[in-house]
Order: C-alpha cells, then sequence, then structure tokens
C-alpha cells in the first residue's frame, strides 16, 4: 500500500476551497479556538486541510497507520487523528500536538505520486496527484501521510503546495513571520506573558540562583560578582558570575583583560570532595602584567586551592566545523531519501557510520569528561576547563562533568538547571551554531546536539542512575529545531536581554544581590517574549511529558550538600610540592608543567613573579596526578566493579570501548521509513510497563495506609509480634524502596487523566491491554497490564514492501 | 556454602557466592539440598551474568538501604539477598574446587600462570577435571578464578612463551565460545607435565576412547526436561492431525529416513509406497513434511531437502503430486511457495552434483523463491573472523567497520528476512510454503524455526522454545555432533560452523526488537549456547534422534531443560507480555540489527553489561506481590475483629493477584 495505484476511477470530489479558507479566517475572530476539529492556537489559521489522510505511525507510536485530518496553518502541519475527543476550548494552548511538526521544522517535502517521486519547493509544480506525502524533519523525524482514495484529489495537491509554499526553507528574514505566526497574536503573548517559570529549576539569572548553587555544592570561598551587570567587562558572560571570595570588584575587573572575550575564569561547581571546576577562555599574551594584576589572576584561578589543573580543550577535541560535518555525514546517512537515488547500501552501514566520525568524536568528549571528572575526584585542587573562546568544548565538557558526577544533574530540574547554567548562561551561541536565520552557515555546528548525545550515552549505560529519560532528551533534541525558544534564540545573555528590550536599569546597588523583581511577576523585566524552552507543557500533552522522568528511580541523594568535606583518604599535599600555586596542563591525556603555561608566569613578564615565588613547579607530583587520571578505568578494566556503584559520588564513568558507544537509535533512525513500517506489540501500551507498575503499588500502598488505618487500635499490640509487616510498613514510610511515592502519585494522576480522555495517544489500532483499562481505579487491577487479548488473531498491518534483496 | 561459591569466570568480578536457588514449587524444602547444588553445573557465564546483575542490585539497594534494614527486609520478603552471602564469601575455601556430581579431578598444577590479556599474568593454582578447566589465584583480592568447560574447546596449542623465563611452556586453549586463554608454566614436576595431556583427553573424550561427561554427570532434578517436547502433544496443539494431514507412524524405525524423527506429519492421502518414492527423490531421503501449521488459514510450513533432479533435470510424478497434495490441503491459496535457501548460483551447480531443486515448469503453481544464503563454511568463516575482531583485543577506531567486514551481521539479516518473507507468506498471502536448502538441516532448520516464532506466539514462551528447538532442530536432525564437534579432536573438521549461535543470535535480534513479546532472557540464550558446548547435557549431542536413541541419551543424561526448568525465573524476561496473536516482523535491516556484545564480548572485563533495568521492574513486581499479600493480611484481621461494620467495605481490595507475570522474583 505504499505505493499501491489507486484504482482508476477517482472520487472526484470539488471542495470549495476559497469558502474554507473564508470559514477558518473568520473562525480566528470567533471565541472558539477549534477549527475542523484542530485545536488553533490564537491567531493560527488553517491555510490547507485535506481529509481522509493516513500517517504512518513510528515504531514507537505503535507502527501501522492512523487515519484522520491533516491541516497545514501558518505555523505547522498538524493531523488530527479520526476520533481524537473535542479540543477543550479552555484548556492552554499547546504550540503543537502529539502528530504536528512546526513548519520551521521541516527541511523537505517529497510528494510520492503512483510512479515517481518529486521534491517540492514553493516554486515547482506538480504534474500528479500525490499519493504519499513525506516530510523530512530538521530534528531526523520523517512524516509519513498517506492519502486515501477518498482524500478529493484537489486537496492532496493543494495541501502538498501550501506546506511546499509555507514551510519556509529557512532564509534570513523568514524566522521572523513564523515567530509571529506561533506568538504573535495578543492573546498569545498575554498567555505566554502568564506562564510561570519551574520553581523547581535554578535559571542562575539572579545572584540568589548562583548562591543558591554554591550553597547546594556547598562551595565556601566563592561569592557572586555582579560586575558585569551591564555586560561592561565581557559581552559575551552573563550578568552574575562567581569569583574567589578575596578578589575584591574592583580587583577583578582588571583581570577581564587577560582573557579572550574577557572571559575570565569563573567557578562552574564543586565535586563533593572539595574540588572546584572552572572555565576560562585562552589567555591574552600580548598584555603587560602588573604585579597586582599578577596575585589577582593567581588568585581568580586557583580559587582557594594550592594546584591547578588546566584542562586544555583547544586542541584534542573536534572543532565546530568537524562536528557540524559529522552531523551533516550521519544525517545523511541516517535518514536516507526516497527523492534521492543515492543511498547508503545497508551491508555497508557500519562502516558508513564510523566514517562520519559521529561517534568518535562522542568518545573523544565522553572520555575526556571522564578524566576531568577523575580529576576532581581526587579533591582539593581546581581544574580550569580552558578553550579558544569558551563557549563550546567547555560547554559540553563542564556539563558532562557534571552530569557524571552530580547525581541531581541526572534529574529533570537538575539536568535544565546544568543547561542554563553551563550552556544558556555561559553564552553558547545558540543562535549562530544552530543557525536559525540561516545567515551564519560558516559558524553552524550542533555542539548542543552532541552534548545530547554524550549525555544519552551515559544513560544508555546507566539508565537507573538517571531521573530523566531517553523520551526527555528526544524532546529536547527536538525543540532545538523549532526556534521559538528563548533559550536557543541568542548568543549570550547579553542579546537575549536585549532582544526583550529590557535592559537593566542604569543603576544597580553594589549589594543588591536580591533586588530582583519578584519571578513570574508579569512584568518581570527579565521575561522574554519568547517561552523558555524548559516550559514543557507548551510543547508537550501531559501524558507525553510522564515519560520525561523515570517512574522508578533511585532517589536522588537527599543531602547533595557536603561542604566539600568527603574524606578522601587523600592527602592534600600529594600532588602539590609544597609550593602554593602548582598548575599543569593535561593535554592528550598526559601532565605537564610547562613554563610558559600562565603567560604572567613565563619568561617575558614573570620578572615580578619570580621574586615571590623562589621555586617554579616541580615535575615531581605529576605522577599523584596521573594515578588519578588512571583510576578513571580509562586505560585498565575496573578493578572492582562493586565498589563503583557504592558510593553516590563515584562518577558515572562511561564505557568507551567500540561496542559500548552505540548510535542513538530512537533519535537518529526513527526517520528510517522502513522502520515503520511493522506493528510493535511494546509500543501499544501507551505507559511503560514500569510506569504502571508503580502505579500500582502506589494503589496498594495507598490501601494500606487505608486499612492500617481502620485497623482497631487494640491491635496494636499484634502488630508488634509481626515484625516483618512492620519493617515493611516502616519501609513504606520511609520510601527506602526503590521510588519516591510522590512521583508516583503524580503519575498516578496522569494516569487517570489518560482514561479519562482516551486522546489521540492512547488511539491504538488494535485494542490492547492497556486500552482495555476502566477508568474505574478499582477495576484496572489485573487487567490493566497483562490481561490476555481475547480477540482474533492479530497481524500487523504491513504496508511496505518486504525487504526484496537477500 | 563451598559449593555456591563455584566459579566467578570473569577476572574481574569477585567470586560473589551465588544467590541460594529459591525453592521451586514442586516440593520445597525437601529439594533444598539437591537445589543448593543446581547452581554448580551451571556453567561459568550463569554465575558470571548472575554476579553482575547481583552487584548491580546490591549496589543499587546499598546506595540507599543500610545494609541492616536489607537485611530486615530478606526476611520480610524471604527473598535470598546477596549481602547476606557477602560474609560468607571470606570463608570459603578458594583452593577447593566445585565439583559437579559425578565430576572428579584429573590433575592440579600449583604455580601455574594464566596470560591473561586484559589484567596481566596472574600465578595460582590450575586444575583439571573431566569436565572443566578451574584456575584459582589467589594473588588478587578478590580471589582470580577462571573457569572454562572443557567442551567449548575447540583446539590446543603449545605457544612460545619466551618473555616468562626458560624452561617454560605455554599453551593456548583456544574455544568455541570466542575466547582462548593462554597458560605458561614451567616444565618441572610431572604435574604440569600432565596438564595438556590431561587436557586433550579430557576435552576430546571421544577422541580418546571416552565417553562424554554428559553420562557421568549425576545431578538430580526435580523436574525431567526429557519429557518436555512430546510430538504428539505439539502437532495436537496445532490442530493436527486434521482431514489434511496425519501424524504418520511409518518412520517409527528410522527406515524412510535416518535422520527425521520417528513421528512425522504428511498429508493423509499419501500412500506409503508413494512416499517411500518421493523418499529415493529427495537428498538423504528427508521427505517434505509438515512443520507449522496456521491455525486459522491451513496454510503450512512443509520443509524437506533438495529433489535429486539432477543434470538431467530428472522428474519424479510422486514428488510433483506431493507437492500438489500439499498445496491442496490448503483451501485459502491456489499456490505453493517453495524457499530454497541457498544462493540461487549453488543451487544450480548442485544439480551437477545429483541435486538441484525444482523446476517450476513441472510443478504446477509452485513458486521458487531463492533466499540467498550462503553455506555452513561461510558462516564459520565470518565468526571466525568475528573472534580476531572481538578477542582480546578491541580496537576502538575501526570498531564498526570491523564488525561489516565479518559480514555476521549481514548474513544475520539474510537469515531473518529469509524467515520474515516466509512468515508473511503464510500469514498475508494464506499461501503453504516448502522451506528447503541442500539438505534441509541448516538453514531449513534456522528458516523454519525463525518463522514459527515469528507466527506462532507459544513458541516465544519459555516452554515453546525448548520445544520448537527440540522440533525443528533436533529430532530434525541437525547434525550437532558435526556442527559442533563435540568431543572430538578434528578441529580444522569442515563440517563444523555455527549455524545454531547464529539462530540464537537471530533470536537475540528479535528479543532486541520486541522486547516484551518473548517469555525468555538473555540469560537463557546464553545458557543454551553455553551448553551447547558443555557437553553437560545429553540436549544437543549427537546428529539425530536415531542416534540418541541408540546411544541412550534420554536415559543416560540429563537434559539442559531439567536444568532450566528447576530454576525458571533466572531465565524469564520480567517485561514478558502475551502477544497472544501477533505476529513479528523484525526489521532485516543492518541499521536495526546490533551485535550481540553481551554474548560475543563478554569475556573482555571492559564490557561491563548494561545495567538491567528490568531489575527495577523485577523489585516492583516483588514490592507488589508483598503489599498485595500484606493487604489481605491486614484486611482479613480487620474483618475479623471488625466483621460487623467494616468487612464489607473491605473485602473487594484484594483482588490484586493473578497476574499472570512472575511476582516470584
Amino acid at each position: 500500500m505504499l505505493t499501491g495505484s489507486k484504482t482508476t476511477f477517482k472520487v472526484r470530489q470539488m471542495v470549495p476551497d476559497i469558502k474554507e479558507r473564508m470559514l477558518s479566517h473568520s473562525g480566528v475572530h470567533a471565541r472558539g479556538r477549534e477549527m475542523f476539529g484542530l485545536c488553533c492556537l490564537p491567531g493560527e489559521c488553517v491555510l490547507q486541510r485535506a481529509v481522509l489522510v493516513r500517517k504512518k505511525l513510528s515504531a514507537r507510536e505503535g507502527g501501522g497507520w492512523l487515519s484522520g485530518t491533516l491541516f497545514c496553518t501558518h505555523f505547522r502541519v498538524a493531523f488530527v487523528p479520526q476520533d481524537s475527543p473535542k479540543p477543550d476550548d479552555n484548556a492552554d494552548p499547546v504550540l503543537l500536538g502529539d502528530h504536528d511538526v512546526a513548519l520551521a521544522s521541516i527541511e523537505k517535502v517529497v510528494a510520492v505520486g503512483p510512479s515517481r517521486t518529486k521534491l517540492v519547493t514553493p516554486n515547482s509544480s506538480l504534474k500528479f496527484t500525490p499519493e504519499e506525502l513525506v516530510l523530512y524533519c530538521r530534528d531526523l523525524r520523517v512524516l509519513c501521510f498517506l492519502f486515501d482514495r477518498l482524500t478529493p484529489d484537489t486537496q492532496a495537491i493543494e495541501i502538498t503546495y501550501t506546506i511546499a509554499k509555507t514551510y519556509q526553507p529557512l532564509k534570513p528574514g523568514t524566522l521572523f513571520s513564523f515567530q509571529n505566526a506561533a506568538l504573535g497574536s495578543i492573546e498569545m503573548k498575554q498567555f505566554l506573558s502568564n506562564r510561570r517559570r519551574d520553581p523547581n529549576m535554578n535559571w542562575f539569572e539572579c545572584p540568589a540562583d548562583w548562591e543558591q548553587e554554591l550553597e547546594r555544592t556547598g562551595a565556601t570561598g566563592w561569592r557572586v560578582s555582579s560586575v558585569n551587570d551591564r555586560f561592561e567587562m565581557s559581552t559575551s558572560l552573563s550578568r552574575f558570575n562567581v569569583v574567589p571570595q578575596k578578589v575584591l570588584d574592583t580587583e577583578l575587573k582588571k583581570t577581564f583583560a587577560h582573557f579572550n572575550e574577557g572571559r575570565i575564569p569563573r567557578w562552574c561547581w564543586r565535586h563533593p570532595r572539595g574540588s572546584d571546576l572552572l572555565r576560562m577562555a585562552s589567555f591574552q599574551n600580548n598584555i603587560y602584567h602588573e604585579k597586582d594584576d599578577i596575585r589577582n589572576l593567581e588568585l581568580v584561578l586557583f580559587g582557594g586551592q594550592q594546584v591547578c589543573v588546566v584542562v586544555d580543550l583547544g586542541e584534542e577535541m573536534p572543532s565546530p566545523a568537524d562536528i557540524q560535518l559529522a552531523h551533516t555525514r550521519l544525517r545523511a546517512l541516517c535518514l536516507g531519501d526516497i527523492s534521492a537515488s543515492v543511498t547508503v547500501p545497508d551491508d555497508k552501514w557500519l562502516s558508513t557510520l564510523e566514517g562520519t566520525h559521529w561517534l568518535d568524536y562522542t568518545r573523544c568528549c565522553l572520555r575526556k569528561a571522564a578524566e576531568v571528572a577523575c580529576l576532581l575526584r581526587g579533591g582539593h585542587l581546581t581544574v580550569a576547563l580552558q578553550e579558544p573562546e569558551d563557549r563550546d568544548m567547555n560547554c559540553v565538557v563542564s556539563s558532562l562533568v557534571q552530569v557524571m558526577c552530580d547525581p541531581h544533574s541526572r534529574t529533570v530540574a537538575g539536568f535544565q538547571s546544568l543547561v542554563q547554567k553551563e550552556w544558556v548562561m555561559a553564552g553558547h551561541r545558540f543562535l549562530s551554531r544552530i543557525n536559525y536565520h540561516r545567515d551564519s552557515d560558516k559558524e553552524e555546528a550542533p555542539v548542543f546536539l552532541l552534548f545530547l548525545d554524550c549525555v544519552w550515552q551515559l544513560w544508555d549505560q546507566y539508565p537507573g542512575r538517571f531521573q530523566l529519560t531517553g523520551d526527555y532528551l528526544l524532546a529536547l533534541h527536538d525543540s532545538v529545531h523549532i526556534p521559538l525558544f528563548s533559550s536557543f534564540l541568542a548568543n549570550c545573555q547579553r542579546e537575549r536581554c536585549r532582544r526583550s528590550q529590557h535592559l537593566p536599569q542604569s543603576y544597580t546597588p553594589i549589594n543588591g544581590l536580591r533586588e530582583m523583581l519578584p519571578r513570574g511577576a508579569s512584568d518581570d523585566p527579565t521575561d522574554p517574549p519568547f517561552p523558555p524552552v524548559w516550559d514543557w507543557a507548551l510543547q508537550y500533552s501531559s501524558q507525553r511529558q510522564a515519560r520525561f522522568t523515570q517512574p522508578v528511580s533511585q532517589p536522588i541523594c537527599s543531602q547533595p550538600l557536603l561542604n566539600g568535606n568527603l574524606n578522601t583518604n587523600l592527602d592534600p599535599n600529594q600532588y602539590g610540592d609544597g609550593v602554593p600555586g602548582s598548575v599543569f596542563l593535561l593535554s592528550r591525556g598526559t601532565f605537564s608543567s610547562p613554563s610558559n603555561l600562565l603567560p604572567w608566569r613565563s619568561a617575558g613578564s614573570s620578572a615580578s613573579y619570580r621574586k615571590s615565588h623562589r621555586r617554579a613547579p616541580s615535575s615531581e607530583s605529576l605522577p599523584g596526578l596521573e594515578r588519578l587520571i588512571k583510576a578513571c578505568s580509562l586505560t585498565e578494566p575496573p578493578q572492582n566493579t562493586n565498589t563503583a556503584f557504592h558510593d553516590p559520588h563515584e562518577p558515572l564513568l562511561p564505557l568507551l570501548l567500540g561496542p559500548c558507544v552505540r548510535v542513538w537509535k530512537d533519535c537518529y533512525l526513527r526517520g528510517a521509513l522502513h522502520a515503520q513500517a511493522f506493528s510493535h506489540p511494546m509500543s501499544s501500551i501507551t505507559q511503560h510497563p514500569v510506569e504502571q507498575l508503580a502505579c500500582e503499588v502506589q494503589q496498594l500502598r495507598e490501601k494500606l495506609a487505608q486499612v492500617s488505618i481502620v485497623r482497631p487500635a487494640n491491635a496494636a499490640k499484634r502488630q508488634e509480634s509481626h515484625r516483618p509487616e512492620a519493617n515493611l510498613n516502616q519501609n513504606a514510610n520511609n520510601e527506602t524502596f526503590l521510588f519516591a511515592s510522590s512521583r508516583a502519585a503524580q503519575q498516578h494522576h496522569a494516569s487517570n487523566r489518560a482514561t479519562a480522555h482516551p486522546s489521540a495517544l492512547t488511539k491504538t489500532p488494535h485494542p490492547t491491554p492497556a486500552t482495555s483499562r476502566s477508568s474505574n481505579r478499582d477495576n484496572n487491577k489485573h487487567t490493566f497490564l497483562f490481561g490476555h487479548q481475547s480477540e482474533g488473531r492479530h497481524v500487523p498491518t504491513r504496508n511496505a514492501k518486504l525487504p526484496k534483496n537477500n | 556454602m563451598e559449593k555456591q561459591s563455584s566459579g566467578s569466570d570473569s577476572p574481574v568480578l569477585p567470586a560473589i557466592p551465588n544467590r541460594k536457588p529459591r525453592t521451586l514449587g514442586v516440593n520445597p524444602g525437601s529439594r533444598q539440598e539437591s537445589v543448593d547444588s543446581l547452581d554448580s553445573p551451571t556453567g561459568s557465564h550463569v554465575e558470571w551474568c548472575k554476579q553482575l546483575i547481583a552487584a548491580t542490585i546490591s549496589s543499587q539497594i546499598s546506595g540507599v538501604v543500610p545494609p541492616e534494614a536489607a537485611a530486615r527486609e530478606c526476611k520480610v520478603s524471604r527473598r535470598p539477598n546477596l549481602r547476606v552471602f557477602r560474609d560468607v564469601q571470606k570463608q570459603m575455601q578458594t583452593d577447593e574446587v566445585p565439583l559437579v556430581p559425578g565430576e572428579s579431578v584429573r590433575t592440579t598444577a600449583k604455580d601455574v600462570m594464566y596470560i591473561c590479556p586484559f589484567t596481566g599474568a596472574v600465578t595460582g593454582t590450575l586444575t583439571v577435571t573431566d569436565y572443566k578447566l578451574y584456575f584459582v589465584s589467589v594473588e588478587r583480592d578478590p580471589p582470580f578464578v577462571l573457569d572454562v568447560n572443557l567442551g567449548a574447546i575447540s583446539r590446543l596449542e603449545t605457544i612460545s612463551v619466551q618473555s616468562h623465563g626458560e624452561n617454560t611452556q605455554g599453551v593456548e586453549i583456544v574455544c568455541k565460545d570466542m575466547r582462548s586463554p593462554r597458560f605458561a608454566y614451567k616444565m618441572e614436576d610431572q604435574s604440569k607435565q600432565e596438564i595438556v595431556g590431561m587436557l586433550t583427553k579430557y576435552a576430546f573424550p571421544l577422541s580418546n576412547d571416552l565417553p562424554l561427561f554428559a553420562y557421568q554427570y549425576k545431578e538430580e532434578y526435580p523436574v525431567d526436561g526429557w519429557k518436555v517436547y512430546d510430538p504428539v502433544a505439539e502437532y495436537k496443539r496445532q490442530g493436527l492431525p486434521n482431514e489434511s494431514w496425519t501424524i504418520s507412524k511409518i518412520n517409527s524405525n528410522y527406515e524412510v529416513c535416518d535422520t527425521y524423527p520417528a513421528l512425522l506429519v504428511i498429508p493423509t492421502s499419501i500412500q506409503e509406497d508413494e512416499l517411500k518414492r518421493v523418499a529415493s527423490f529427495r537428498a538423504k531421503h528427508r521427505i517434505p513434511v509438515l512443520s507449522w501449521i496456521h491455525p486459522e488459514t491451513q496454510a503450512t510450513i512443509v520443509r524437506c531437502s533438495q529433489p535429486l533432479v539432477g543434470p538431467s533435470d530428472r522428474r519424479c510424478k510422486e514428488d510433483e503430486r506431493y507437492l500438489q497434495t500439499i498445496m491442496d490441503a490448503n483451501a485459502q491459496s491456489h499456490k505453493l511457495t517453495i524457499f530454497d535457501a541457498r544462493q540461487s548460483t549453488v543451487a544450480e551447480t548442485n544439480k551437477a552434483k545429483d541435486g538441484g531443486y525444482e523446476n517450476e515448469n513441472f510443478y504446477s503453481n509452485v513458486e521458487l523463491n531463492f533466499l540467498e544464503i550462503p553455506n555452513i563454511h561461510v558462516m564459520r568463516e565470518s565468526l571466525r573472523k568475528m573472534k580476531e575482531v572481538v578477542y582480546p583485543t578491541i580496537d576502538e577506531m575501526r570498531w564498526h567497520s570491523a564488525i561489516d567486514a565479518t559480514h555476521w551481521l549481514e548474513y544475520i539479516r539474510l537469515l531473518l528476512a529469509g524467515a520474515v518473507r516466509i512468515a508473511d507468506k503464510l500469514e498475508s498471502s494464506k499461501s503453504s510454503v516448502v522451506v528447503h536448502c541442500s539438505d534441509g538441516w541448516d538453514r531449513t532448520a534456522q528458516l523454519t524455526s525463525l518463522a514459527m516464532l515469528m507466527l506462532d506466539s507459544h513458541y516465544r514462551t519459555l516452554r515453546g522454545f525448548q520445544v520448537l528447538l527440540e522440533k525443528e532442530w533436533i529430532s530434525f536432525g541437525h547434525k550437532f555432533a558435526s556442527r559442533v564437534g563435540h568431543g572430538d579432536e578434528n578441529h580444522a573438521n569442515s563440517e563444523r560452523s555455527p549455524l545454531f549461535v547464529q539462530f540464537i543470535d537471530c533470536v537475540w535480534q528479535m528479543m532486541r526488537q520486541f522486547p516484551s513479546a518473548f517469555e525468555f532472557n538473555e540469560l537463557f540464550l546464553i545458557t543454551i549456547l553455553d551448553h551447547l558446548y558443555s557437553c553437560l547435557f545429553g540436549t544437543f549431542l549427537y546428529n539425530s534422534e536415531k542416534e540418541r536413541v541408540e546411544k541412550e541419551v534420554y536415559s543416560k543424561t540429563v537434559s539442559l531443560w531439567s536444568y532450566i526448568n528447576s530454576q525458571l525465573e533466572d531465565f524469564s524476561n520480567p517485561f514478558y507480555v502475551d502477544y497472544e496473536n501477533h505476529v513479528l516482523y523484525p526489521l532485516a535491516s543492518l541499521r536495526h540489527l546490533e551485535l550481540w556484545v553481551s554474548y560475543y564480548v563478554r569475556w573482555n572485563p571492559r564490557m561491563r553489561p548494561q545495567m538491567p533495568v528490568h531489575q527495577n521492574l523485577k523489585e516492583l513486581l516483588f514490592l507488589r506481590a508483598e503489599l498485595q499479600k500484606r493487604v489481605e493480611e491486614l484486611q482479613r484481621e480487620v474483618s475479623s475483629s471488625h466483621s460487623l461494620s467494616s468487612s464489607s467495605e473491605h473485602t473487594s481490595s484484594p483482588s490484586h493477584g493473578g497476574t499472570p507475570l512472575h511476582t516470584t522474583v
């Protein structure tokens, strides 16, 4: 049926298109946002629709086909399944439905006719009636819509044209109209300005946020400096930066000039064992170092520590251009293209994959981050990541280190805070790197996507140590391709502020750390017109958001606050040779202490430095550091896998062996068309079995609590004798079991809602145990997960041709 | 307890004693003794996997629950917790070799050096029994243990170990299971000189006029695995016999075909003399017989060997009529599809060797397809290359292209694609298929069993899969003895080929793609493969049912299924949902196939298997069971004390039980 020929007599049904369009326009002014079953955003209007269209479902969605209506609006291509419930007018608008794609994410429109396929561009004309419409998306999805025999031909042609004309292969300037179509209406603006921010995550926007992070990690000796409040010191740094307490703002001001773009060493994170992670740009070499400056530079770099390791990320890491090339190749390989005649033969898949080098780069980042993680584990040193610009690989490595070492970063809230801290606020050039405007082709490089892939690798190897899931990573991956989120629409905080026309007032009290306006207030000046990407409710239905977190996850260590006093068994001076201020360079896996590492210490300008430091750092302490790196088992197999698990502060060290670094198939290969051909029993259960079980355990627990209350008081004595039971109860109360009950309760709530509205998501081609679930909580006990199907033999609809080549 | 310390094979893992097997439902308590020892014969990998899982679980818990609480939890659950055993570990006698019943030590040599490719040389004691090679070194903490079943040994090679000193001899033990441990020892005393001799003798018993170890193995299991497969019951499950098909005893003395089972399902209307003429027209007399019948359409999978067409395009009227009858037995379709697994060119050359393929002109309404699958020699070579890629060292940068170059996944893809075509023919086109290759015992078995696995959910259960293997592979004469070379010294025998491994790999690929459709887990598949070589059980011994009867396998050896079915929960998949009537079509594209790393690369200690998420589910299932029990208990209590007031309110709640999942975790 994929390309099955239509029968010769077609039902010619002239649809009054113009009338429809007029209808849709008048609909804008009507109160309801519903149009032909499509729940429109305020101001959104339907340009074209086609009825009786079938959408090919991916394996994850359950496979097979789903029939419904296809829409094209100014903003998106939407698909509404046939029997989806009436949209609720009062519900908050969701930008994209479960089957929708934003026009801006579409990369290519291909029409498949009876005998040929054609790439449809705004200028092309179709000489045939498309039977199938394939949308290739930037986020590596491939959507495939099949026009039914009953779809009026004109509709099929028109919607193909409309999509081709409106999807706008991004050019400079076209972005604005798209953004306007999505968020431009007054209602939408109003709605957005009233959104409350997620209070669970740290936005790193005001000094208090940074202080909270200092407190969380137990970092002492650091303070938040607002010396860059008006971006006068460094345009690309955020307003607030964490620097050593000992350095006064006036002194600090002088250090900016010594670093590229003024990106001075800044504190990122403290390891529970007391090491600090810093990041900085390269040194400005052609500058005279005054004696006072040197003291401050040393202070800024060393924090309170004796030893500093500079990790050079400039040379051995892939450059943005490498990443871009690798990603382009990977895309071409994974996506395939039915409109192109050249496809990668299947039997060369692995070799071609290797040839993209994408996995090499992933491994490279992970290895570097693991090295840094091991260094930090040693305790009592500063590790300063250095990259010429401090805006790409530093982001990747610093955040990967934290994902490895900090359990908090593996929760959704923690991860979002992390991205906010190390990417958004630190000035990763999202706008240029993603190249939304198509005006920075040379700059384009999916560095952030590489980072997400690295996180996925970690998640894939240690799924149980993450609270977030692969679905979450996928959602974030896809959001990058929708140019609507403030998080990605600027290159640094300064631009972000500018865009929102809310540069801070000319005067900010020096000590006014907490003077910011209350968050979430509608007149919050820092509130940009674009929503942050973290507002997931804007993008995803609650059912899909529920999949962002693991139903069963280890309770995140409740007190990550360790004040850096974790016992290290390590002599703090083991790698210092007694001289404070030893500095080492980690490059290509080995340590060295080149004399010119810190320009102010090197020959030309070091006269003043030598006076105060008689001894140059010796290389005696190198073995100590090297041992640390070795311990990270990158070169040796783990001696004892057990101990690695015991300590929650042990970093999650990734396995980097060939077979261990894998392709993120759920992301890159979901578009492979043949992959969607067959039905997948597993996915017809909308909820993950573990979630359902978690739910059920929670219900039981509630029931238990209920019964325990009913239990007469005089039974208490007997309870004493039932020790095991008492223990169990206690366990339940203390939540020593595998998951937090609040989470399960949420889950429960979500699932109740899901059953109340058997929405588009729960629509499955074949009734399954999951859908046969009754909404009555007490009735779903044994049927809901494992019930047998009593219907007839089920055969997945197989519409794709069988692989012919064997 | 000593017994429980049986080998940690993995060089990196501490020898955590086994979890005590749960008492089986059969007769708890009284079986404890022998159940305890169940673990010892499991072969290294089971322990290895269990320990990994165990290590993970305990670590998952340990971060959260203080050990004391965990121990208490144990009591509540009556579930053995590993932590309890951790202390025992220290007490265990490291130099005592764990033996399975019937096993005896042949020689022991001290100060033998194991040249570990991963962690460097380590010196310890090497013991050779008639079943395994056991190396233990106390140099490391925890003690380092290496355990190799002699059956897995393909050949022994002396190697030069100059670097380890004068008068030192080295031996490399090349194994069939993707590893080659090397030892070095000084040629000083008698015991060391014996090592190679003993190894040779007991690794290749058949070449040394000794019985296979399976005949000495004296373990007793609560269930009898030989009863797993009852052909009549299996055919009855499929709805046979019916008006078109009959269960024939014509081969009960293995006279028609000595490589076929005693019971065959053939068309009712075929006369005995006709059948004999068909037999003489088919290679090795392997006539077309029914393997599987579709419960609704009556379309059938029929297997046979190639027709003896020869260079002159011989015809056999009876054979033509026979296939016509098979087609007619299925009213839904007027076509019959023949899948010839071979490459068409090979089929053509076979004509010269008196073999060949059905001529579509002579067989009316027959459609012939070649599946283009290379022969056993190609597969053997492919796996050999694979071993070079994965053992001992892995080239990180060239990993993917190296895997590509082995073509192993490519052949997996061919097999799966072929099986999908067969399954689809039955399911969608409703037409019967005939599958054959040359002799109909290698590729044919692979294809029919894979297609059956796709079509029939029964075969995706633990028992069903055992039946499938017993039926399609063992009873229909896949030449296990020749392909594996049990106890045979002649490692270069060209008859050897890892076809069964390839099939299990295909099953694993399907499991990856349909994680909840199979009742068994990865450990089950690995266990099967390990005992394919181990010669501990009689299941995979010999080439045909006839031979097995002659050698009294059924009475003198133990079945692998006895062991497996005695501790099913270790082998079951907690995600399993019985998709009773689903047909599974795996994606036969290299993009969706993966190398079975946890089997092929399992000896590499840097390859820690992926964290078993399913343990979470098991924990939950267990927790649920406990809570259910607790709710019920409380309710009983409440209703007895409050029978007047609140009982009615709560009687309905304890109805949670009865999920078909394995809550006995």
